[in-house]
């Protein structure tokens, strides 16, 4: 057995009465979320087919800690799980359950309910997740299973956002996972003492870090309610209350704590661990925490989902001004960052490149898309001796001389708003959809930190009801803040609109 | 003071709805686009200074707070 | 079970932990753990001086403790090594220098003067100097799926290959075998197998892992079969872990019934079939020991299933091969590209963590053997044709059948190269038996006897005891089968043999 589940395994023996997993309607211990996901796993194994490994089972469930309960039976069947945003908009889940083809949804009541009401075809069964635990353990057959499975073998698949309009399933491997918790757990020195605040949703890989950062040393993680975050002045009390210590968090929320001024009045007495990745972390707003709590360690990390989280950091050890860029760091352990020029070769100390990835934390690629993983998954061309695969990310950065990685931004049309990755292709396609729509161009508004969309259409539309209508087949985080209605774009040669030109009219009309 | 219409006028007049019929008491305010995420908190903290009362870190995991009614509702609960 | 990226930080936990404790003899010198990493961590601080991190070096030097500090020096520099046979001609040796595009080769002063374009470094002339921070920051740029040796092995087109082994297919390796064997630090394991052939891998990484001694054992002893159990009984040891050629001809030589090996309990054999007929021989000599069989190709570091035999088996059948090793998974696949059912012969293919990352500069032939898993279309997983055949049995278990060039089909019935030996092996008065096709597609039949015995004699006996179809249609018998470096039976010479005598 060298899947994740054993290293759940020792846990489980050494710290059996431990809370592992805490939520705002209960906690289980280690054991409690041993018996309860061997049960689950019993009942998850009946409707697997025969003979056939490696199956995925999809988990749309709240953030809770049925979601872990859930991801750990699914872990045990032998097979990855592939966590759902509660709040995905269902023809967007419809066409990711299409793509990945699992073998069951794991939901509860109400997800169930909304399933059987949207009246669309799921063309597979739906569990609810109560009634898989009430299921009888059949530890025979999970040991059997896991017995049989390798470090190869996938562990999850997240979805992100794709250029074609539908989301990508990237698939990572449990040696992945192993490699990048064991990092982290000696890097910061976590151990069963660590409570971790969990602000990620299952869906996003960030949750990676926590979850496994507890399940893997017998620490616990605290699932913090989603609303809190909209209110910073509350965070820190429910902080100080569950006494938590370790924060994995995007820079949107560090941002916003810091701009609420709530650090000047009350202080997460328990912190003692900053970590923070998905986006640009600004000096500023880093500083103010570090002016309120200044024995913290913080670290800036970087990675994409591709990769098994992160593969670079930076743990913050000097004096940042509050314009300066904060570097996203030095390779971590196991893993190793090249930075390619367009012809492919290797940049020098301050060259602009783009950021590649090799080592075992590589994903497997996107399930059931070959083309597109043979796209990003690519032989490392500057190895022409032996098979070597590399991840090219699309950013872009350069090292300093200090070895220090850079970031400088996008080489296509992808970025990440408060945290989210976001393609501008996957906004356009859907754009699409609502009725009335011609024609569209997206564009990300850096300065103002918002999506633009510009929209030819037949009918008037205002930003509320066009988002209304776009609502139900992208998520919110990727819906426009603005909406320019134009009679029609300009185009270059090829007859594709000219974001350039697009963007300098938008620009110059602003000022 | 009328709860309901204070929280009324004020967001209104705070996310620039004027007088569009759309917006009732029971009309969830994010779902339906009219108030985003971070306006959430500037609602929180209006109602904080006008009624003079605290709503803790337990009020917003416990209570929805998505309707001009269920925000009113929280608010006389306080008051 | 610590993580760690590269094999060679085995070396640093076992030298912390049993700094004193002596890791390899070769009858000339012995030397503790801590001195090992010293000397090796100085060679590893002279090869980052000269700037060589990352690059491939090639180690030609004896199978003595010296190749220990070369290969282990390499990996404290950062640097992948290239194990050669000084057996090899010097024109073949310079040719795989130049493939790998090796530097530096390390070596000594018999053979320096048979290099040419690399530079040479003499392993004994290496400065006791330690860069300590240059040799642990080499260590941690490395990320184990890089590349910690290149092995050769002989290519069909009469060029060697070099198969390129990742630190991770090492580590996972040498710690599944240590806990699969229960070896620790109170073994003792004879190490026969030259460093150009990876069964040496498993001598060499279970110490590092384990803090188990090894005796490196003189090629000469190969000659004189009957001395190697005295060997092993002064040397206390415990676990070999041996191509079974020698094994049988220990067998054969009469020796299992004056030296009983009573430290010997692990004993293990891998590369070609062990002939069921020997084994039997060991384990009436010497029952309540742990007899196991591995197999692997090199392309999977090693061996990737292990075996388990509880007693004397049926001489007529051959011994399973078994089931995969840690983070290793073995799918028969058919002819026809889908999973063999039980029973069901197919080519055995690999999956998992210790796979090879191809031939070093080999392109094509990597990409005709290193192949996305045809039953797999979700996501990426590559998966290494052997070339062999075998099926699953009611069990569960493996059994190896042959190369894919084994199978034959005689009036019309398939007959396994592997069964006519078996039975051959049975007959009174004969040792070793190896069944080939000739270029005419001829069924030979080779035997090793003891004796001298005429042809006449043997046909009789073979047709008393073998069914008809599976008779051959030429009988060779020889007093001793010719034997390769490895100690593998040489086919390539039977086979001239054969057609030396036909001639005649």
């Amino acid at each position: 057995m060298n899947t994740v589940i054993a290293r759940f395994k020792d846990t489980v023996k050494k710290f059996p009465d431990n809370i592992a997993v805490e939520d705002m309607d209960g906690s289980m211990t280690y054991r409690e979320l041993d018996n309860v996901s061997e049960a689950a796993a019993g009942g998850i194994i009946s409707l697997l087919p025969e003979g056939k490994r490696n199956v995925p089972v999809m988990v749309y469930l709240p953030r809770s800690v049925a979601s872990v309960a859930s991801f750990l039976a699914v872990l045990k069947t032998g097979g990855p799980y592939v966590p759902v945003d509660y709040q995905v908009p269902l023809k967007r889940f419809l066409s990711m359950t299409a793509k990945v083809g699992p073998a069951l949804i794991v939901t509860d009541e109400d997800g169930r309910e909304r399933l059987r009401d949207s009246g669309l075809d799921w063309g597979t069964e739906i569990c609810l997740y109560g009634e898989l635990i009430q299921a009888r353990p059949r530890p025979d057959e999970t040991a059997k299973r896991l017995d049989g499975a390798v470090d190869t073998d996938p562990a999850y698949i997240m979805h992100t956002s794709g250029s074609t309009g539908e989301p990508k399933g990237v698939v990572i491997s449990h040696r992945g996972i192993e490699d990048y918790a064991d990092w982290l757990i000696e890097e910061f020195g976590i151990d069963e003492t660590s409570v971790f605040g969990l602000q990620s949703g299952f869906h996003f890989d960030n949750c990676v870090l926590d979850m496994y950062g507890s399940l893997f040393t017998g620490g616990k993680m605290v699932i913090i309610p989603e609303v809190l975050f909209m209110y910073p002045t509350k965070l820190i009390p429910f902080m100080n209350e569950r006494k938590i210590n370790t924060v994995f968090w995007v820079p949107t929320v560090m941002i916003s704590v810091a701009n609420s001024g709530v650090l000047g009045e009350i202080r997460p007495e328990y912190l003692s661990t900053v970590l923070f990745a998905g986006e640009v972390m600004p000096a500023r707003q880093l500083n103010v925490w570090r002016r309120a709590m200044p024995d913290c360690l913080y670290a800036n990390l970087y990675g994409p989902t591709e990769i098994t989280v992160d593969c670079l950091f930076y743990v913050v050890d000097r004096e940042f001004s509050d314009g300066e860029a904060i570097p996203i760091g030095r390779d971590c352990p196991n893993s190793r960052v090249l930075l390619l020029k367009e012809d492919g070769s290797l940049a020098g100390v301050g060259e602009e490149g783009e950021i590649c990835v090799v080592g075992c934390g590589v994903g497997l690629g996107y399930w059931n898309e070959p083309e597109l993983t043979a796209r990003a998954f690519v032989q490392n061309p500057l190895n022409k001796k032996y098979r070597e695969i590399m991840y090219r990310t699309g950013d872009i950065g350069y090292r300093t001389a200090e070895g220090l990685v850079m970031y400088v931004g996008r080489r296509d049309n992808q970025f990440k708003l408060r945290g989210n990755r976001i393609e501008l292709g996957e906004i356009e396609q859907n754009s699409l959809l609502v009725p009335g729509v011609e024609r569209v161009c997206a564009l990300f508004d850096g300065e103002s930190q918002e999506i633009v969309l510009f929209v030819k259409a037949k009918t008037e539309l205002t930003l509320r009801k066009f988002n209304l209508e776009l609502k139900k087949y992208i998520p919110k985080y990727m819906l426009p803040g603005r909406l320019v209605v134009v009679e029609d774009f300009p185009y270059n040669r090829n007859n594709k609109i000219d974001r350039g030109a697009l963007k300098e009219i938008y620009l110059s009309k602003e000022n | 003071m009328d709860v309901e219409k204070t929280i009324e006028e004020y967001i209104r007049d705070a996310f620039e709805i004027g007088d569009d019929p759309e917006l009732t008491r029971d009309t969830h305010l994010f779902d339906e686009g009219f108030v985003d995420s971070l306006g959430a908190l500037q609602i929180v903290r209006f109602l904080e200074e006008t009624f003079s009362i605290q709503i803790t870190q337990k009020d917003l995991v416990l209570y929805p707070m998505n309707t001009i009614n269920e925000i009113a509702a929280v608010v006389h609960e306080k008051i | 079970m610590e993580r760690q990226t590269s094999a060679i930080e085995f070396l640093d936990r076992t030298a912390a932990r049993f700094p004193d404790k002596t890791a390899v003899t070769d009858g000339e010198d012995d030397y503790t753990f801590s001195r090992l990493r010293e000397l090796a961590r100085a060679l590893g601080t002279l090869l980052l001086k000269k700037g060589l991190n990352g690059r491939n070096i090639a180690v030609l030097l004896p199978k003595k403790l010296s190749a220990l500090i070369a290969f282990f020096g390499c990996l404290y520099g950062g640097c992948t090594y290239v194990p050669l046979d000084i057996g090899d001609a010097t024109e073949r040796l310079n040719r795989m220098i130049e493939k790998v595009g090796a530097p530096l080769v390390i070596t000594d002063a018999d053979n320096a003067p048979r290099v040419t374009g690399a530079e040479i470094l003499l392993w004994d002339s290496v400065p006791e100097d330690v860069d300590a921070a240059a040799v642990e920051k080499a260590l941690t740029a490395v990320i184990d799926t890089d590349p910690i040796y290149i092995m050769h092995t002989s290519g069909s087109t009469g060029e060697p290959k070099g198969v390129v082994v990742p630190h991770g297919g090492v580590i996972n390796f040498a710690n599944w075998a240590a806990s699969y064997m229960g070896i620790d630090e109170r073994d003792v394991i004879a190490l026969q197998s030259p460093f150009h052939f990876d069964a040496s891998v498993f001598d060499i990484y279970v110490s590092l892992a384990t803090g188990a001694g090894i005796v490196i054992m003189p090629d000469v002893l190969t000659r004189f079969p009957d001395r190697i159990p005295e060997f092993l009984e002064e040397n206390h040891v415990t676990c070999i872990f041996w191509v079974p050629g020698i094994l049988a001809d220990i067998a054969n030589s009469g020796a299992l019934s004056r030296y009983k090996m009573p430290e010997l309990k692990k004993f293990t054999f891998v590369g070609e079939v062990m002939p069921p007929k020997q084994l039997n021989m060991w384990m009436e000599a010497n029952p309540d020991r742990d007899y196991i069989n591995l197999y692997g190709p090199t392309e999977a570091t090693v061996a990737c299933t292990a075996y388990r035999i509880d007693g004397p088996v049926d001489e007529r059948e051959s011994i399973p091969i078994g089931r995969a090793g840690d983070n290793m998974r073995l799918l028969i696949i058919t002819d026809g590209g889908r999973r063999a059912d039980v029973g069901e012969t197919g080519e055995i293919c690999i999956l998992g963590s210790g796979l090879a990352l191809g031939y070093y500069g080999e392109k094509e032939l990597t990409e005709r053997v290193f192949v996305q898993n045809p039953l797999n279309k979700s996501y990426r997983e590559m998966m290494y044709r052997t070339g062999d055949y075998g099926h699953v049995n009611a069990d569960g278990d493996i059994i190896f059948s042959g190369r894919r060039d084994a199978q034959v089909k005689i009036h019309g019935i398939r007959v396994e190269l592997g069964d006519i030996e078996n039975a051959a092996a049975c007959l009174e008065g004969v040792e070793r038996a190896c069944a080939l096709l000739d270029k005419d597609k001829n069924l030979l039949l080779f035997l090793q006897t003891g004796e001298e015995r005429s042809q006449r004699r043997l046909k009789q006996l073979l047709k008393e005891h073998l069914p008809k179809y599976m008779l051959p249609d030429r009988i060779y018998g020889m007093t001793a089968f010719p034997t390769n470096k490895n100690g593998k039976i040489d086919r390539k010479r039977l086979l001239a043999t054969a057609e030396l005598k036909s001639a005649e």
